[in-house]
């Protein structure tokens, strides 16, 4: 038994050491957009129930972040079985990637009926900050950072 | 081997279990982090999406 456990250690320990540092990267900037598209969707619902913004907009705005949302759980469970950026990685997260990068540069280039100027700054500066963290993702994986 | 064998008994008296261990080694050291940034974003990514889906269920679009 004693065996097995040393045997278990001795295979896992040299394996925690293999991430690379470009998964790091990747790892915290899916981490940022996660929270960063949590603040956007509460921020744009609470606008709605304000009336400060209209129905066709949030409906808008909520789309996008679902297929954010969806392209993150792609980009995470491909980073999550890989201990180095390989090229058929980088192939897979460029694909993965650059639709919703566009799709929020889209709409962050829409302008966003937002009757309070404070609300609209806020929902702006977000997209914008998810766009450039995404970008930030698929800079690392094209071997540029 | 003695040695190896006394510091898994150390470890297992400390945190029973490899699986407890590994999850010491993802909390404190960095190289493997990743595994935990990737939960942590999963999580949040997962409750995006019921929010998401949740408000659009709320207020279907008139047409």
């Amino acid at each position: 038994m004693l065996r097995r456990k040393v045997l278990v250690l001795v295979l896992v320990l040299p394996l925690v050491g293999c991430t690379d540092s470009n998964l790091q990267k990747i790892a915290k900037d899916l981490d940022i957009t996660a929270k960063t598209v949590a603040t956007l969707q509460t921020t744009v619902i609470d606008a709605n129930s304000k009336k400060l913004i209209s129905e066709a907009d949030t409906r808008t705005i909520l789309t996008l972040c679902i297929q954010v949302n969806q392209a993150g759980q792609q980009a995470s469970a491909a980073t999550r079985t890989i201990n180095a950026l390989g090229p058929a990685d980088r192939t897979q997260l460029t694909a993965i990637l650059s639709p919703v990068i566009t799709s929020v540069a889209n709409v962050a280039n829409q302008t966003i009926a937002i009757s309070n100027p404070q609300t609209a700054e806020t929902v702006k500066t977000l997209l914008v900050t998810i766009q450039t963290t995404l970008n930030s993702i698929n800079l690392v994986v094209a071997g540029g950072a | 081997m003695g040695t190896a064998l006394a510091i898994v008994q150390l470890l297992n008296t400390a945190a029973p279990g490899i699986a407890s261990l590994i999850l010491m080694i993802k909390k404190t050291d960095g190289t493997i982090s990743v595994v935990a940034l990737l939960d942590e974003a999963d999580a949040q990514f997962n409750a995006n999406i019921q929010q998401a889906k949740d408000w659009l269920a709320a207020h279907p679009k008139v047409s």
